[in-house]
C-alpha cells in the first residue's frame, strides 16, 4: 500500500500516473465528443440543441461531486488533523468553481432557445448559483486569512456547513415543481433516457472526472512545491537571525 | 449561572454606552428601506406587493453588517482567552453573547418594523403576521450570522466577506418565510405550517451554532 499521505511518496507516485491519467482523459474526451456530437441521435423536440446536454450534465455532476469531495476532505482535516487532506480540499476548490460556472453558462445557453429566456429563478438554477457563491466564499476565506494553518481549519468548518446545500440542489427538482426537468438518470426505477444518449453521456462523465483527477493531481503538486518553498524561506530567515 | 448573567449584562452595558451598534443598525435599516420607494417604484400597489420581502432582506443585511464585530473586541483585548479558559461552559457564554446582541440590536429593529410597514403601504392585517415571522426567524438569523462573525474573526475587512459566506446559508429560511408572507397576500393559507418550519429552523440553529462557533473560536 502506497502511503499517499506522505508528501514525498505522493510526489513519486503521482509523477508516474499523472501523464497516464491525462492521456486517458484526452482519449475519453475524443471518443465522447465524437460520439455525442456525430453519432448520437438528435432530439425530435430540441433538435441539435440537445447536444449541450453532454457538456452541461457531466459538469453539473462534477460540481456536486467536487463539493462533496471538499466537504469530505474538510471533515478529515478536522477529525484526524491531517494536513494532506487540507491541501487536497484547497486544490479542488478552484476546479469545482470552474465546473459550476460551466454549468451555469451552458445551462443559460441551452435555456435561451428552449425556454425563451437566459435565466429563470427556479429552485434548481437558484440553488446551483448559490453553490457557486459557496465555492467563492470558501476560496475567499482561504485567501484572505494571513495565517495559512489557521485558515485551513476555519475554511474546513465552512465547507462542512455549506454541504447542506448539496442535498437541496439534488432534490430541488423533485421537491418543487419547476421549469428545470426532474432527474432522469439517477432514479430508483432506472434512467428515463434512451441508451443511445446515455452511453455518450456516461463517457463524457468519465472524461470530466478523469480531467478533474488530472487537474487535482497537478494542483496538489503545485501546493506541495509552494509548501516546500515556504519552509525553505522560513529556514533562511531563521539562519539569518542566528 | 452568575457568570452568564454577568456576560449578558456586560455586553448590554457596552452596547448601551457605545451606542454605535444600535444607532448604526437603526440608521442602516431605515436608509435601505427608504431606498425601496425611490429605487423600485413609489406606486402604492407595487409597494404593498414588494415591501414585505424587501423588509425581510433589509433586516437580514442589517444583521449581517452589525454582527461582524460581535467577537472581535473580546478577541482583540484578550478577554476571549479568559472566557475559553474559564470553568463555565464556553458554548453557553456564546449563547449569552448572541442573546445580548439580539436584545440590543435585533429587538429594536423588530419594534420599528410596524412603522416602516405603514410607510410602505403594507395592508394592516398583514403587519402582524410579518412581524411574527420575522420575530421567530430572528434567532436563526442571528445565530447563523454569529457563525459568520466567528469565521471572519482574524480578518481586517470582514464586512463584505461575511455576506458572501453567510447569505447562501439563509436560502431555505428566506424561501419559507417569503412564501408564507406572499401566500398570505394572495390568499392561500399554509401560514401555520411555515411558522412551524421556521421555528424548527431557529431551534436547530440555536442548538448547533454555539458548538460550531466555539470550534472556530478555539482554533483561532
Amino acid at each position: 500500500m502506497i502511503n499517499l499521505i506522505n508528501p514525498n511518496s505522493f510526489n513519486r507516485f503521482s509523477e508516474k500516473i499523472i501523464l497516464a491519467i491525462g492521456l486517458f482523459s484526452l482519449l475519453l474526451f475524443v471518443v465522447g465528443i465524437y460520439w455525442s456530437l456525430v453519432i448520437a441521435p438528435i432530439d425530435y423536440q430540441q433538435g441539435e440543441m440537445v447536444k449541450i446536454m453532454y457538456i452541461h450534465v457531466p459538469s453539473a455532476w462534477m460540481s456536486l461531486l467536487i463539493y462533496s469531495f471538499i466537504a469530505l476532505m474538510s471533515a478529515i482535516t478536522i477529525i484526524f488533523r491531517n494536513p494532506f487532506a487540507a491541501i487536497a480540499a484547497r486544490s479542488a476548490a478552484p476546479i469545482g468553481l470552474v465546473f459550476t460556472l460551466n454549468v451555469l453558462l451552458t445551462g443559460s445557453i441551452w435555456g435561451r432557445p428552449m425556454w425563451g429566456v437566459w435565466w429563470v429563478w427556479d429552485a434548481r438554477l437558484t440553488s446551483v448559483m448559490f453553490l457557486f457563491f459557496i465555492y467563492l466564499g470558501y476560496i475567499l476565506l482561504l485567501r484572505t486569512q494571513n495565517n495559512l494553518f489557521k485558515s485551513e481549519k476555519i475554511a474546513a468548518i465552512y465547507a462542512i456547513i455549506g454541504f447542506i446545500n448539496i442535498p437541496i440542489i439534488k432534490f430541488s427538482v423533485d421537491w418543487w415543481n419547476t421549469l428545470h426537468q426532474p432527474a432522469s438518470i439517477l432514479k430508483i426505477d432506472g434512467p428515463s433516457i434512451h441508451l443511445s444518449m446515455l452511453y455518450p453521456l456516461i463517457i463524457m462523465f468519465f472524461a470530466f472526472s478523469t480531467l478533474f483527477l488530472y487537474l487535482l493531481l497537478v494542483s496538489i503538486r503545485i501546493e506541495l512545491i509552494k509548501n516546500k518553498i515556504r519552509a525553505i524561506n522560513l529556514k533562511r530567515i531563521n539562519d539569518i537571525d542566528n | 449561572m452568575s457568570t452568564y448573567l454577568a456576560i449578558i449584562k456586560r455586553d448590554l452595558m457596552i452596547s448601551y454606552k457605545e451606542g454605535n451598534n444600535i444607532a448604526m443598525g437603526f440608521g442602516f435599516f431605515l436608509v435601505i428601506v427608504s431606498l425601496l420607494p425611490i429605487g423600485i417604484s413609489a406606486d402604492k400597489d407595487i409597494l404593498s406587493k414588494v415591501a414585505p420581502g424587501f423588509l425581510w432582506i433589509a433586516f437580514l443585511l442589517t444583521t449581517l453588517f452589525t454582527i461582524s464585530r460581535l467577537f472581535k473586541d473580546d478577541y482583540m483585548d484578550g478577554s476571549m482567552d479568559f472566557m475559553i479558559m474559564d470553568s463555565s461552559i464556553f458554548e453557553i457564554i456564546i449563547i449569552c453573547k448572541v442573546f445580548a446582541y439580539w436584545l440590543s440590536v435585533t429587538l429594536p429593529l423588530i419594534i420599528i418594523i410596524p412603522i416602516m410597514s405603514v410607510l410602505l403601504n403594507i395592508s394592516m392585517d398583514l403587519i402582524l403576521p410579518i412581524i411574527f415571522i420575522i420575530f421567530i426567524s430572528s434567532p436563526a438569523f442571528v445565530f447563523i450570522a454569529a457563525v459568520g462573525s466567528a469565521l471572519t474573526l482574524g480578518m481586517e475587512r470582514s464586512g463584505l466577506l461575511i455576506n458572501i459566506l453567510i447569505l447562501p446559508l439563509y436560502i431555505p429560511l428566506i424561501i419559507i418565510g417569503i412564501s408564507a408572507i406572499s401566500n398570505n397576500v394572495i390568499g392561500i393559507n399554509n401560514y401555520s405550517f411555515s411558522v412551524m418550519l421556521i421555528a424548527g429552523f431557529s431551534m436547530i440553529s440555536i442548538a448547533l451554532s454555539p458548538f460550531i462557533i466555539s470550534l472556530v473560536l478555539r482554533s483561532n
